[in-house]
């Protein structure tokens, strides 16, 4: 049943842009708690430092190979760094 | 009794009329005014001038305040042939709408005067019923379903996400939609893949959505991508659509499609799921954050995604 909401959200936020109405999702993510049945939302805001959507992009290019590159960041990763949450 | 010609002298010396090429001008200097198009259904179908919203004269003054908020907006209001528009705005001038203009001329002087026009593509009998409760909601309507049709939306990953999102999608009238997966229908999926019966078991998953999609609604068209996403055909995919929307189950492809979506100025409608939790955003270049903004570092090995 989970999938089906999720998915009927997706669908509609598509339609709304691509009809261009009313106040899209952007900015903003939407938290669906099944067991609960509960809704919260979370204010996101752009980083100005991204290295991909920043003021200053250091990616400008792909990666040759993403599961190369995901495979290989924690075992480079410096001790202590947590994933961001 | 009046006879019409006397109600539209008296009309006339009330509400104010412009030319079409004053509105062109106004138009063109980006004047704050509402174009209203008062016409029927059938009129408009044969085009309209750009920007025009639209109510028809019998819906008038039930659904002006849809549109108009302020009473004193200014309204410019055309029909055919400017007389029809004369009497609407004499109806929005007596509820209380203080600048409420008639353009002379009408829709025939707008086309004499070669002014531009645009035309939603034409709609079949059979299409007119099938999306007949989108046109009675004025947001979509049918230039609203106009540009429905001629959307294209990329859906990667035709699983537990993409199957609904691919049913709902195809049912409003997307007119393309492409579906990449790589998988085969298994029976575990049927659970919640919606998209996928039991007779597709063993069967490609980008083939079994294509036959729903295709049963539920003949007139979409599905581009099939039986393949994964990489590097190297991520772009040229991505190039032939206006949305992304991503129900991908693994973090590496999360990042490659959120990259790739950056580097092209696509908008990717995000969603995802854990046990019994969901989560939904619209990751919009430079408008909002992307993927990497919210997760900058992946998450460790073990973490299982959806």
């Amino acid at each position: 049943m989970l999938p089906g909401v999720v998915g009927v959200m997706m669908a509609t936020e598509a339609i709304k842009l691509l009809v261009g109405i009313g106040t899209p999702l952007i900015g903003r993510l939407v938290l669906y708690d099944a067991l609960r049945m509960q809704f919260r939302e979370l204010k996101l805001s752009r980083d100005s430092n991204c290295p991909v959507c920043g003021d200053k992009p250091e990616v400008t290019q792909l990666f040759d190979d993403y599961d190369a590159w995901y495979d290989e960041y924690w075992v480079d990763a410096p001790a202590g760094q947590e994933a961001a949450d | 009794m009046k006879s019409s010609a006397e109600i539209i002298e008296e009309v006339r010396k009330e509400i104010p009329e412009v030319s079409v090429d004053e509105v062109k001008a106004e138009q063109d200097r980006g004047e704050d005014f509402v174009l209203l198009d008062v016409r029927d259904d059938d009129e408009r179908r044969a085009g309209y001038i750009p920007g025009a919203v639209h109510v028809t004269r019998g819906m008038l003054e039930l659904s002006i305040d849809d549109f108009v908020n302020e009473p004193d907006q200014k309204i410019i209001l055309y029909c055919a042939g400017g007389v029809r528009s004369l009497l609407a705005a004499k109806s929005l001038k007596d509820m209380g709408y203080t600048d409420t203009i008639s353009m002379a001329g009408g829709y025939r002087g707008w086309l004499t005067a070669g002014h531009p026009t645009e035309q939603d593509k034409p709609l079949t009998h059979e299409q007119l019923d099938r999306y007949s409760r989108h046109f009675m909601l004025r947001e979509i309507g049918e230039t609203g379903q106009a540009k429905l049709f001629e959307s294209k939306v990329l859906l990667l990953g035709a699983g537990g996400l993409g199957s609904p999102a691919a049913v709902y999608l195809a049912a409003a009238g997307v007119g393309t939609l492409g579906v990449l997966d790589s998988d085969l229908v298994e029976i575990s999926n049927l659970q919640r893949q919606i998209a996928h019966r039991t007779e597709a078991i063993g069967t490609p998953k980008v083939q079994s959505a294509t036959t729903t999609i295709k049963s539920l609604n003949p007139d979409i068209k599905v581009v099939p991508h039986q393949t994964r996403l990489k590097a190297e055909n991520v772009l040229e995919i991505f190039e032939g659509y206006d949305l992304i929307v991503d129900g991908c189950d693994n973090f590496p492809t999360r990042y490659l499609v959120n990259d790739a979506a950056v580097l092209t100025n696509k908008t990717i409608v995000h969603g995802s799921i854990s046990e019994f939790e969901g989560q939904v955003t619209v990751l919009k270049v430079h408008e909002g954050p992307c993927y990497r903004c919210l997760y900058p570092a992946p998450p460790p090995p073990g973490m299982v995604p959806s």
